[in-house]
C-alpha cells in the first residue's frame, strides 16, 4: 500500500458520501496528527490508511455500547465517531441540561434523536428543547418520553426549527392541542406519530381541536394510545387523506361516529388496530368499507361482535393479517370464522384470543384460507384435540402454530407429527393436557420441526400485559381494574411470531394492570361484557 | 511515479495485488446467478468462505481499496466484517490489535468517560411495528 497522504482537519458533518466512483474525487485523509512514517518495531496504524467515511461506515455497523469504546480509542476515532453518529439517545434529565452544549459538539449530525426521562427526575425544559432542536435542525425523528417540563412553548421551538421531522412519538408527556398543533401546522414531511398519554389534552369537555394542518397530507400513521381525550385528534385522523396505519388503544369515548366520518370518503387505510375501546359493529361496518385493508387488530371490544367481523370479511378481501381477541364475551365465534374463511383468501396470518370455537368453524378456514402460514388459538375453552386435528390435517401452508391455554392433550399434539407439511415451529403454552413427553416424541419425528413447550408452567394468569413504559404506577391508583384478563394478550402471542432474538427487555414489560374503563360510558361497556356471558345480547345501558 | 506509457494498463497506485484480486473475486462470485437466488444465510456463508483467510487489517485494506474503486459491495462487505470482529471489545483490544497510539491525556480520557456515563443509555428499542428511531 502507497503512503498516506495527509490533509490536516476534521472532516466536515456527516455530508459526504462513501463511494467514490470518479476517480478525481477521491480524497485520501488521515488523523490530523500525522504518522506517515511507520516504525518497523512500532505496531502499526492499520486504520491510518482508510479515511475517515470508511471508518464511520464500520461503526455504522457497531452498536452504541461499542460505539462508545471506539470514540474512547484516539483522539480521530473521537471525532469521526462523534460526526458519524446520526442516532442518539439520552437520558433527557434536568441535570443534563448543562452538558448539552458539549454533546451536540460532539454529536453534530444527529437525525434520529430520543429524549427519556424517569419519573424521579425532573425533565429537560422548553429552554434545553428550544437549544436542542437549533442544533439538531436536520431532525427526522423524535421521540421524547416522559419529558414533563416541556409545554406547547418548547414544541413551538421544536416545530419551527426541525421542520424536517417525519416520525414523532411523545409518551408521558404534559403539553397540550397547541404544541400538538404547532407541530403539524410546521412539519410537512411529518409520516408517522404517536401520541401516548399526553396529559395536557385532559381539561375537561372543551378540548382544543387537534390537526388537521400541513402534516395531514403526508401523515401515513397515526398512533394514539391512553388518551382520555383522544376524540380531539378527529380532524387530524379525518383530515388526513393518506393515512395508511391507524392504531387507537385504550382511549375514552365512543370511537364508531369517528370511524364513520374517517370511511365515509375514500380512503386509503391499510391497517388498523383497535383495542380497549368503546366501538361497536357500527365501527367495524365503517371499517369494513376500508376494501384495501390489510391488517386488522381487534382487541378486548366488548361491544363487537360477529357481525361487524361478518362485514370486514365479506368487504375487504385483501385482508392478511387478522387479530382478534374476544375477551371471552362470547359476541363472536363460529360464526365471525366462518365468514373470515369464507371471503379472506389472502389470509396469512390469524390470531383468536379468547374465542370459542369449534371445529366446524376451523376446518372450514383450515380447508380454504389455503395461504395462511401462521395462526394462534388461545385461551378457547372449546378448542380441543379435535380442533387442532382439524388444523393439522387441512392447513397446508402452515409454518408457524401457537396454541395457548386450550384443552389440547397429547393426542391433539400427536396429529402434527403428519400434519402441516410446511410447519417449522409449534408453540404449546398453558395446556395441562400436553406433557413433555409428546413434545419428545413429536421432536423425534419431525427432526426440522421446533418444538416449544411449557409443561410446568403456572403463571399468574392476572397480569395483562401492557405496553406501558414506567408511567403506568401512577395511574393505577385511579383506574383500578375491573376485569382481569385470564387469556392473555395479543402481544404476547404476537411475539410468538417474531424472530426469537433476544430483544433488548423493553418489548413486554408486565407492569401491573391498566385499565382505561372509568369514564361513565366504559364503565357501562364493561357491564354489558360481565353481563354478556351469560349470553345476552343487545344489552343498552 | 514514472514516465508516461501509452499502455493499456491502468495504474492503481493506492490498490496491491492481492487485494485487487479479491474485490475481483468477490464482484464475480456476487454478480452469479446463483448467488443472487440464494437465501440470506446461504449468501452469508459463500461471503464467509470467501474471506475465510482474511484478517481484520486485510478487511481494512479491502475497505480502503473499494472505496477508492467504488466497488460498494466490496465495501460494504469489508466493513460489516471489520465491525464484526470489533463487536464487545475492549478499548485496549482495539488499540492494541489495530495499532493506534492513544493520544488522549489521561484527563481527558476521565472526563470522557464520566460524560458517557449519564449522557446516553445506548441504543433506544425500536417499537416492535414502527421503527420510530
Amino acid at each position: 500500500m502507497g503512503q498516506a497522504a495527509s490533509t490536516q482537519g476534521n472532516c466536515p458533518g456527516g455530508s459526504s458520501r462513501f463511494r467514490n466512483p470518479n476517480l478525481e474525487l477521491y480524497q485520501f485523509r488521515c488523523s490530523s496528527n500525522g504518522a506517515e512514517e511507520f516504525r518497523v518495531d512500532s505496531p502499526r496504524d492499520y486504520t491510518a490508511e482508510i479515511p475517515d467515511e470508511c471508518l464511520a461506515l464500520i461503526f455504522q455497523s457497531l452498536s452504541s455500547g461499542d460505539r462508545k469504546s471506539c470514540s474512547l480509542v484516539c483522539r480521530r476515532w473521537l471525532s469521526v465517531e462523534g460526526q458519524s453518529r446520526y442516532r442518539l439517545a439520552l437520558n433527557a434529565s434536568a441535570d443534563v441540561a448543562v452538558h448539552l452544549s458539549k454533546v451536540f459538539l460532539r454529536f453534530d449530525s444527529v437525525t434520529k434523536l430520543a429524549l427519556r426521562c424517569d419519573r424521579k427526575s425532573v425533565s429537560l425544559n422548553d429552554d434545553d428543547l428550544l437549544f436542542i432542536s437549533l442544533r439538531c435542525h436536520n431532525l427526522t425523528r423524535l421521540k421524547l418520553r416522559g419529558c414533563r417540563e416541556i409545554t406547547d412553548v418548547g414544541m413551538y421551538s421544536l416545530a419551527t426549527n426541525c421542520k424536517s421531522l417525519r416520525k414523532f412519538s411523545c409518551g408521558s408527556c404534559m403539553f397540550g392541542a397547541k404544541g400538538m398543533n404547532a407541530l403539524l401546522n410546521n412539519c410537512s414531511s411529518l409520516e408517522e406519530l404517536s401520541v401516548k398519554r399526553l396529559r395536557g389534552i385532559n381539561d375537561g369537555f372543551a378540548a382544543e381541536p387537534i390537526g388537521p394542518g400541513t402534516a395531514s397530507s403526508s401523515l401515513k400513521s397515526i398512533t394514539l394510545k391512553e388518551l382520555y381525550n383522544g376524540q380531539c385528534f378527529g380532524p387530524l385522523i379525518i383530515g388526513s387523506k393518506d393515512l395508511k396505519t391507524l392504531k387507537i388503544l385504550r382511549c375514552l369515548g365512543d370511537w364508531d361516529r369517528l370511524l364513520e366520518t374517517v370511511t365515509k370518503g375514500k380512503n386509503c387505510l391499510t391497517e388498523i388496530h383497535l383495542e380497549r375501546l368503546q366501538v361497536s359493529d357500527l365501527g367495524l361496518i365503517a371499517i369494513s368499507k376500508c376494501l384495501n385493508l390489510e391488517v386488522f387488530h381487534l382487541v378486548k371490544a366488548p361491544d363487537c361482535s360477529n357481525d361487524g367481523i361478518f362485514a370486514i370479511a365479506e368487504n375487504c378481501k385483501l385482508l392478511r393479517k387478522l387479530h382478534i381477541d374476544g375477551w371471552r364475551t362470547n359476541r363472536m365465534g363460529d360464526d365471525a370464522l366462518i365468514a373470515v374463511a369464507q371471503n379472506s383468501m389472502n389470509l396469512v396470518e390469524l390470531v383468536l384470543i379468547g374465542v370459542n370455537l369449534s371445529s366446524v368453524s376451523l376446518s372450514e378456514m383450515a380447508s380454504n384460507c389455503q395461504k395462511l402460514e401462521r395462526l394462534a388459538l388461545c385461551g378457547s375453552e372449546t378448542i380441543g384435540d379435535d380442533e387442532i386435528s382439524c388444523v393439522a390435517t387441512k392447513c397446508k401452508a402452515l409454518k408457524k402454530l401457537c396454541i395457548k391455554g386450550c384443552r389440547v392433550t397429547d393426542a391433539g399434539i400427536e396429529a402434527f407429527a403428519f400434519g402441516c407439511p410446511n410447519l417449522v415451529k409449534i408453540k404449546v403454552k398453558k395446556c395441562r393436557g400436553v406433557t413433555s413427553d409428546v413434545a419428545d416424541w413429536l421432536r423425534a419425528r419431525r427432526v426440522s420441526l421446533s418444538v416449544n413447550l411449557d409443561a410446568d408452567e403456572i403463571e399468574a394468569e392476572a397480569l395483562d400485559l401492557s405496553t406501558s413504559d414506567g408511567g403506568v404506577q401512577d395511574d393505577v391508583a385511579a383506574f383500578p381494574p375491573i376485569v382481569s384478563d385470564l387469556s392473555g394478550s395479543i402481544r404476547d402471542v404476537a411475539a410468538e411470531f417474531d424472530a426469537p432474538s433476544t430483544s433488548n427487555g423493553g418489548r413486554l414489560p408486565v407492569k401491573s394492570r391498566f385499565s382505561l374503563f372509568t369514564g361513565r360510558n366504559l364503565m357501562a361497556c364493561a357491564f354489558r361484557r360481565l353481563s354478556n356471558a351469560n349470553g345476552n345480547s343487545n344489552n343498552t345501558l | 511515479m514514472g514516465k508516461e506509457r501509452r499502455t493499456n494498463v491502468i495504474p492503481l497506485p493506492e490498490v496491491d495485488g492481492v487485494t485487487l484480486e479479491r474485490i475481483i473475486g468477490f464482484l464475480k462470485i456476487y454478480t452469479e446467478e446463483s448467488f443472487q437466488q440464494f437465501t440470506v444465510q446461504e449468501k452469508k456463508k459463500r461471503c464467509d468462505e470467501f474471506f475465510a483467510n482474511c484478517k481484520f487489517n486485510d478487511f481494512l485494506t479491502l475497505a480502503s481499496a473499494s472505496n477508492y474503486m467504488g466497488a460498494q459491495v466490496v465495501l460494504d462487505e469489508a466493513c460489516q466484517r471489520t465491525a464484526d470482529m470489533m463487536k464487545n471489545k475492549s478499548v485496549a483490544w482495539v488499540r492494541k490489535n489495530f495499532g493506534i497510539k492513544n493520544n488522549f491525556t489521561p484527563e481527558e480520557e476521565e472526563a470522557m468517560r464520566e460524560k458517557h456515563e449519564w449522557a446516553y443509555e445506548g441504543v433506544d428499542p425500536d417499537d416492535d411495528e414502527e421503527d420510530i428511531i
